[in-house]
């Protein structure tokens, strides 16, 4: 394996241990048997220090069970663990989705559509893609704060046509609907 | 130690920078306009520890592009200027986005502090700020304030002047972006180095990838190769993102603002509803958030025209009083008439009747705005106003201007863009205020019929459907689409908003007044000089001809210049007589009427259209709108002639 790949691979390598523990307790063997499934080469020289080190900062518990007289070593994530686990998500999963996507060519699912601001529903939370409006006013917009990866979400929008207003950055913006329609936004997926 | 220094306020809208202005300078202000723009200046002065502090209050901005002439103006005064200091005003419920601003001034190289405004806000909302950390982050000093209750006002003027006399040394921080857009911006810095230009060539550099048009003709001007070079980083910045380099740019920014955010504040306690967040879903809900502003804005109207009434009655007798006596001084010779009726009536139509009205107006106005009703009101009113050519926060001047034009006018400075003020300021004077309605009720509704009056009113409202359309269509400049913040209601600071309106109205008068009192005095003299029929004998080939008026009326409707009541008045007291079925035929009340609605109101409102949008373009709207006024009205005397003989 390449330098690169092999330093991705001690980084990724907790957070994957994360991921499995928070859906039910795993063993070591358990990780590398499904990993050898997928002709991933995991050695136990790599897994278990991370491990070991997971569960001294805290985000694993080590538990010890006894079956049919021999001892078993379960692995189970804690509150502590889990936090960690939602706060990669956010400010690493999240940015990298498109990045991942694009380098994997991975195919949108169906449920992803681009929708413009206007067509969201009041409540209704996206992630801006693209501006497809003039110069001036997409200057204007990335002013304000309203620049692709921006998470919005639409409040409402005035009746017979009017501006919408919208939650971005922790502030109401208003904006006239010719220009709402031309941001066009990800859904989130519930 | 320097005897005099400079600060200049600089930060979001609506983040208390006039409240901290206030707070420094007390009553030792002024409030004008920018020379030659229709932006509000507001500049004071203050006396601390033996220095004399000019304190200046730049407009409420969020970038410093040319998007807006607020921007062009603040960005122009901190490189050229180069205040001694300028202290950023940071709404701290608000940080993210203002940091993006903040980050802007460092870029800029102005030597800045921070005011962590609005603290008490921030609490509610349950966000807890880490003053320090913000400081070290940023590398300047971060005094948290409430401005409205006087905290830290006292602590920050130390700091500030603890920096400027060098006793307290700064590290600003230096934005820095992703390393290909930085290794483009090192190169076109470079370029930049020995140009002799006032702004930092890093942040020039900055502006001209971002497509900065005013930065771009500036360059231009002293090395047009510079301009190829920097088209070409830019495009490959956009070709590496896929995005706009301005995009980029401007991404990158809000994302180290961000950083910076979540680095230094804490969502402390759990966020329940504020009351003010219900108030809001209430007052733009569809259905209840129009009786709701229609139910607030009548009050307030008749608020503003009762106490006007009130005062104008009161001043109306101490005036009556004071002419007597003045008669009794001069006596009634020709002297008595032109210094009596020019001057005085002058500063009388002056005083009593547009400051009474203007004064509650401005109260008036800057609650609404401070509260944040106002942008409110200009959600739901939007789509309407679009449909002459405006945005929805014209829709305030516009109803006012069913009251009296004059602060009709001034108030139309709320609206975002220079290019709208005009717009609005030109299509605020079409609207028939009550001197206007007097004269359409006395006159055609009186003798004409009830029908006729609610016709005119009618066309009014096509006039200026129309005339807002072509307006907007011809207007220079482009029109802009509605991206406005709305902050978070909050109580209105009377004490700054009663301060404010005061100079306001101050400056007003610096400019209503002589006008007022010069055309007063011009007007009299022709009369005292006899000089009243040669003019309508030179203006009957428009008058009589055109409009088929009686020649007298060309002068109603010069004195109608001063008040609109006069026309009514000087005809009844030119023909002796209150039944103007005498005088006028049917077509001819309908005529003038409808002339009389159309051309330009009173001096004073040509005074507010001056103070908002500049003595040019309140000439050009005065001209257009005479010229209009008597073409529609001679064309309208011969179609009506056709139908009422």
């Amino acid at each position: 394996m390449n330098k690169l790949a092999k330093r991705l691979e001690q980084g990724l390598l907790r957070l994957y241990i994360l991921w499995r523990a928070s859906k039910q307790q795993v063993s070591g063997i358990d990780l590398l048997k499904v990993e050898r499934e997928h002709e991933h080469e995991l050695s136990a020289g790599i897994l278990y220090p991370a491990l070991h080190r997971l569960v001294k900062d805290g985000y694993l518990t080590l538990k010890k069970t006894v079956e049919h007289g021999k001892v078993h070593k379960y692995y189970r994530i804690t509150k502590r663990g889990k936090d960690a686990l939602e706060k990669a998500k956010e400010s690493f999963g999240e940015p990298m989705k498109e990045f991942l996507r694009e380098w994997l060519k991975i195919p949108r699912k169906e449920e992803e559509k681009t929708l413009s601001l206007i067509d969201l529903k009041n409540g209704e939370s996206g992630t801006i893609i693209s501006i497809k409006a003039g110069h001036r006013a997409a200057q204007r917009l990335a002013d304000m704060g309203l620049t692709p990866g921006t998470k919005i979400t639409v409040a409402k929008s005035a009746p017979l046509d009017g501006p919408i207003e919208i939650l971005a950055r922790d502030s109401k913006l208003v904006i006239g609907r010719g220009l709402a329609s031309k941001v066009f936004v990800r859904v989130e997926e519930k | 130690m320097k005897k005099r220094i400079t600060i200049a306020l600089a930060g979001n809208a609506n983040v208390g920078k006039s409240v901290v202005f206030n707070q420094l300078t007390g009553l030792h202000q002024h409030i004008g306009n920018w020379p030659g723009k229709t932006v509000e200046k507001a500049e004071g002065t203050l006396f601390y520890k033996g220095c004399f502090i000019d304190i200046i209050d730049l407009p409420g901005i969020y970038s410093l592009s040319t998007f807006s002439i607020e921007e062009l103006i603040s960005r122009e005064y901190i490189a050229t200027e180069k205040p001694d200091l300028v202290i950023n005003v940071v709404d701290a419920s608000i940080l993210e986005r203002n940091l993006f601003f903040t980050l802007q001034l460092l870029e800029l190289e102005a030597p800045i502090i921070i005011a962590l405004n609005q603290m008490d806000m921030a609490r509610k909302k349950g966000i807890s700020i880490d003053c320090k950390k913000l400081e070290r982050l940023l590398g300047v000093p971060a005094i948290p304030t409430i401005a409205t209750k006087g905290v830290g006002i006292h602590k920050l003027l130390e700091v500030a002047m603890a920096v400027i006399e060098g006793k307290r040394k700064t590290n600003p921080f230096k934005p820095t972006y992703g390393k290909e857009v930085e290794k483009r911006i090192k190169k076109l810095a470079s370029l930049l180095q020995k140009m002799p230009i006032n702004y930092p060539p890093r942040w020039t550099a900055i502006k001209l990838l971002e497509g900065d048009e005013g930065i771009k003709e500036m360059i231009r001007r002293i090395d047009a190769s510079i301009l190829a070079t920097a088209e070409r980083l830019l495009k490959e910045i956009e070709r590496i993102h896929g995005h706009s380099c301005f995009t980029v740019i401007a991404s990158e920014k809000y994302q180290l603002a961000n950083a910076i955010a979540t680095k230094v504040q804490k969502l402390v306690a759990q966020k329940k509803p504020l009351l003010s967040e219900r108030i809001h879903d209430i007052t733009t809900h569809r259905i209840f958030g129009y009786p709701i502003m229609a139910l607030t804005l009548l009050s307030l109207f008749f608020a503003v025209f009762n106490f006007g009434d009130f005062f104008s009655r009161i001043l109306n007798g101490y005036f009556t009083f004071g002419r007597e006596i003045l008669e009794n001084i001069i006596g009634t010779g020709a002297l008595s008439k032109i210094v009596g009726g020019g001057i005085f009536e002058g500063v009388f139509a002056g005083i009593s009747i547009a400051l009474p009205y203007i004064i509650p107006f401005y109260i008036i106005l800057g609650l609404l705005e401070d509260s944040g009703y106002l942008t409110r009101i200009a959600f739901l009113m939007d789509n309407l106003m679009h449909r002459i050519g405006l945005h929805g926060k014209a829709f305030i001047p516009l109803i006012l201007g069913y009251g009296c034009n004059v602060p009709a006018c001034l108030g139309c400075r709320i609206m975002e863009t220079e290019r709208e003020r005009v717009i609005a300021a030109f299509v605020v004077t079409l609207v028939p205020c009550a001197a206007r309605t007097v004269i359409i009720l006395g006159l055609v509704g009186a003798f004409v019929g009830l029908k006729w009056a609610l016709m005119l009113y009618l066309l009014d409202l096509f006039a200026i459907f129309i005339l807002g359309r072509i307006a907007f269509k011809v207007m220079p400049g482009e029109p802009t689409a509605l991206i406005m913040e709305m902050h978070d209601y909050r109580i209105p600071n009377l004490k700054t908003v009663a301060k404010q309106s005061w100079f306001k109205v101050c400056d007003f008068i610096k400019i209503a007044f002589p006008l007022i009192i010069i055309s007063s005095l011009l007007i009299k003299l022709i009369e005292v000089a006899g000089l009243l029929n040669p003019i309508a004998d030179a203006l009957s080939p428009i008058t009589t001809n055109w409009l088929g008026l009686p020649s007298i009326a060309g002068i109603t409707l010069i004195f109608g210049l001063l008040r609109k009541e006069l026309i009514l008045i000087m005809l009844s007291a030119l023909f002796g007589t209150t039944n103007f079925s005498t005088i006028l035929t049917p077509v001819q009340m309908l005529v003038l009427t409808l002339v009389t609605m159309l051309y330009i109101p009173c001096v004073a409102t040509i005074a507010a259209l001056t103070k908002e949008i500049g003595p040019k373009k309140a000439l050009i709207i005065t001209i257009i709108e005479i010229v209009f006024a008597i073409f529609i009205g001679g064309i309208a005397f011969r179609i009506l002639t056709l139908f009422l003989h």
